[in-house]
């Protein structure tokens, strides 16, 4: 449809006379103008940084002596003989395959129960957001050490009810738990996502098929997982994307520990860089980060052809 | 009409640059050959105008309340002496202090005067991040053992703030109440452990004797000084730890863990020093812990009138000593130098900031301010001093020891600490666990 309009478009400038100045390097470049302030961003705070850290990776840059170049020399000691290397990929492997599925169900559990039009939903919506506006501040961290703690109120709910709480946040088995469990509780604006999605979904299928005889649950199945099945994935890769790179938490609130059990990557590279002053053994640590979230976004958008459902022009219903 | 899939790869890249951005140094070449130059000629950076243009400087510290308010009452009265100079003060407490100090140091954009811990100065001046004080800075009056602290090579990159002994708090109401019988200055580790065992009767459901300190690296090192065994890392950069005391000592508290005079690991573990809320015997859980002779005050506001001091307990040798609290230094970026300088030196050597200031950094290493103090001191501080003046006659000798093995204790040795407190190690695992990761630290 967009090249329809940008060729119907360019008839009309041809059919209109046109101004001598007004060749093809001056439309791109009023283009290139126009984004300007974009492109000096990127090109001066992202694509500068970017290529920096890669030459940084393969030399021994420790902000206080001068640069030497070492080769691989970092990513073979990454990969050799770095225990704490192995130990940190551990622990987020575990987070991001704990906190990105029971994320994106929490998410989807309230969206469809949001979506429905009662009275005050806007306030519902509005209230059952907010803790994602504050979810990732310094401030949550703090509040969430104190719930979860050994004194913390949720032992003394529990106590309540007769059992004994332990130190969630400083006992080695529960510590990542209670982390994931933060920041499945800022599902915020996943949900949001979902919302809009499950808005997009017309309602006329849902009154054809209970026509038909479906119930809600394969009305669920057979018709709202399927048309939600993009977002699904744009939330899936968004919510990987965003996991790896997991650090005020585990930094706030248990600072890795106790023994390790929270060490995850980013704070790995985090103290690498700025308590050691490793930066050229922090840049390589980064790449392998890259590296390793686009491995794991190629295989979702790999996979995506076989769940996700994409409506054509032609008609609904046809699988791609 | 959905149109996901193209934005979708493009978003996904542009998320996952974004990381790289955030994560990749920030400093370039030419910071960095500037910063190589720097010590020899350190002039160059000071500011040459003439003294009444208006300055503010940033300060850095951590501390207690009380001691907020009395670094800032004095702040106040500088700027009223010197109505050109102003200050952007950072303080907070302990917890993050120096992650968040080493990131605005490695950004160059570390506040002009700073506070130290001891233990990092070998570190922080190999590594050219700080500036020699003279001549502006006078410490004609200060101790020599607590200056060389801050030497490096002849000159003096910081000063101490005052000085302060090792010991042990014990919250005297607590065990006067559940008739435990109070320790005395002077006492030994058999006493110490006799002790625990003895309170064990006592103590109700909670409420534990000490700290797990079975992995703990200061409390150890006190131990290992007391058995005639010397600093757990040599000067000149050698793990030395006694592997027979380090058992010795980790299987005392093994026991004591057994019978629950410690508290079990995660309650242990949530413990944060001086905070109203975790500090576990501010809490009423344990009976004493480790403490240094000027944090009486900060506990005592917490429960007025509870706590006592008392010497860290010895054998062969003592098991406690003196060091500088703190040192304060000016980085090796700010602009102000020569005005950052001249406020420490008032900072440190003179009377009106003393009153201030108290002695909530330690007893002032400048003498004649200590001896000005003591006149007129408070009760709680001459419990301090107590201590200090309890622990000086055959205390050990404290070092800054080697640069460079910061990380080791506050990263690998408290990862053994966490597995020895939770009982995933024995305490033979844990000594070779130590020994493995010390490698590579030494030179």
């Amino acid at each position: 449809m967009n090249r329809t309009t940008a060729a119907s478009a360019e008839t009309v400038v041809k059919s209109k006379k046109r101004p001598f100045f007004q060749n093809k390097w001056n439309d791109s470049l009023t283009g290139y103008l126009f984004i300007s302030p974009w492109l000096i961003g990127f090109l001066a705070l992202t694509a500068y940084p970017l290529f920096l850290s890669l030459y940084y990776s393969f030399t021994n840059y420790t902000l206080m002596q001068p640069i030497e170049w070492i080769g691989v020399q970092n990513y073979d000691r990454i990969f050799t003989s770095d225990p704490k290397f192995i130990n940190s990929v551990k622990v987020t492997f575990m987070y991001v395959l704990a906190s990105v599925p029971l994320k994106l169900l929490a998410a989807l559990f309230v969206a469809m129960i949001l979506s429905k039009e009662i009275k005050g939903i806007g306030f519902y919506r509005t209230a059952i957001y907010f803790p994602s506006l504050i979810g990732g501040s310094i401030g949550v961290s703090l509040l969430w050490r104190n719930i979860f703690g050994v004194d913390g109120i949720f032992n003394k709910i529990i106590g309540v009810f007769g059992f004994e709480g332990k130190g969630w946040i400083t006992s080695p088995d529960t510590a990542l738990g209670t982390l994931i469990l933060l920041t499945v509780w800022q599902f915020g604006s996943t949900m949001v996502i979902f919302l809009a999605g499950l808005k997009q979904i017309p309602t006329d299928l849902y009154e054809a098929s209970s026509v038909d005889g479906a119930n809600k649950i394969v009305q669920f199945f057979k018709i709202t997982l399927p048309m939600l099945s993009p977002i699904i994935y744009f939330n899936l890769i968004m919510g990987v994307i965003g996991a790896f790179q997991m650090f005020t938490s585990a930094f706030v609130i248990t600072n890795g520990g106790p023994m390790n059990s929270t060490y995850v990557y980013a704070l790995y590279l985090y103290e690498r860089a700025f308590s050691r002053y490793e930066l050229g053994y922090a840049s390589a640590l980064a790449w392998i980060m890259l590296v390793m979230i686009v491995i794991a976004t190629l295989l979702i958008s790999y996979s995506s052809k076989y769940w996700v459902f994409y409506e054509t022009e032609s008609g609904r219903g046809k699988r791609k | 009409m959905f149109k996901w899939k193209r934005s979708l790869s493009i978003l996904a890249i542009t998320a996952s640059i974004g990381i790289l951005a955030a994560c990749s140094g920030n400093g370039d070449t030419k910071n960095n050959a500037d910063s190589t130059v720097k010590p020899a000629n350190n002039t160059s950076s000071e500011q040459t105008a003439s003294s009444t243009d208006p300055v503010k400087l940033r300060i850095m510290w951590w501390g207690s309340q009380p001691r907020h308010e009395a670094t800032l009452a004095a702040l106040d009265l500088y700027t009223k002496n010197n109505p050109n100079v102003t200050f952007e003060p950072e303080y907070s407490g302990m917890d993050g202090y120096l992650d968040k100090l080493s990131t605005q140091a490695a950004a160059k954009n570390a506040p002009d005067i700073v506070q130290l811990d001891p233990g990092w100065m070998p570190d922080w001046m190999s590594r050219n991040q700080l500036i020699d004080l003279s001549p502006e800075v006078d410490v004609s009056k200060f101790d020599e053992k607590l200056l060389s602290g801050g030497q490096l090579d002849g000159k003096q990159y910081a000063v101490p703030l005052g000085s302060v002994a090792f010991g042990m708090v014990y919250d005297k109401a607590a065990m006067d109440k559940l008739g435990v019988a109070n320790p005395e200055n002077g006492w030994t580790w058999d006493q110490f452990f006799s002790l625990a065992k003895e309170s064990k009767t006592k103590l109700p459901k909670g409420q534990y004797f000490t700290l797990d300190y079975g992995g703990n690296y200061f409390v150890y090192s006190a131990y290992q000084y007391a058995k005639g065994k010397g600093q757990v890392i040599t000067d000149d950069g050698h793990f030395n730890v006694d592997q027979a005391t380090f058992l010795e000592w980790t299987k005392k508290f093994d026991e004591l863990r057994k019978e629950g005079l410690v508290p079990p690991a995660d309650v242990n573990a949530s413990d944060k020093e001086n905070d109203p809320q975790m500090d576990l015997m501010a809490s009423g859980k344990v009976l004493m812990r480790y403490s240094f002779s000027n944090n009486l005050g900060t506990w005592d506001s917490i429960k007025p009138g509870a706590y006592a001091l008392v010497t860290m307990p010895r054998a062969e040798e003592a098991g406690g000593w003196l060091k500088p609290s703190m040192f304060l230094a000016v980085t090796e970026n700010s602009k102000y130098a020569v005005e950052a300088k001249k406020f420490i030196d008032w900072f440190v050597n003179s009377q009106e900031a003393a009153d201030l200031l108290q002695t909530f950094r330690g007893l002032p290493a400048n003498k004649d301010i200590a001896t000005s103090l003591e006149a007129n001191m408070s009760e709680l501080d001459k419990v301090g001093l107590g201590l200090l003046r309890a622990t000086e006659p055959d205390g050990q000798k404290w070092s800054a020891g080697a640069g460079g093995w910061t990380n080791f204790i506050d990263k690998d040795w408290v990862l053994v600490r966490d597995q020895l407190m939770f009982e995933k190690v024995t305490p033979e695992q844990a000594f070779e666990q130590l020994k493995e990761a010390a490698q590579s630290y030494e030179k």
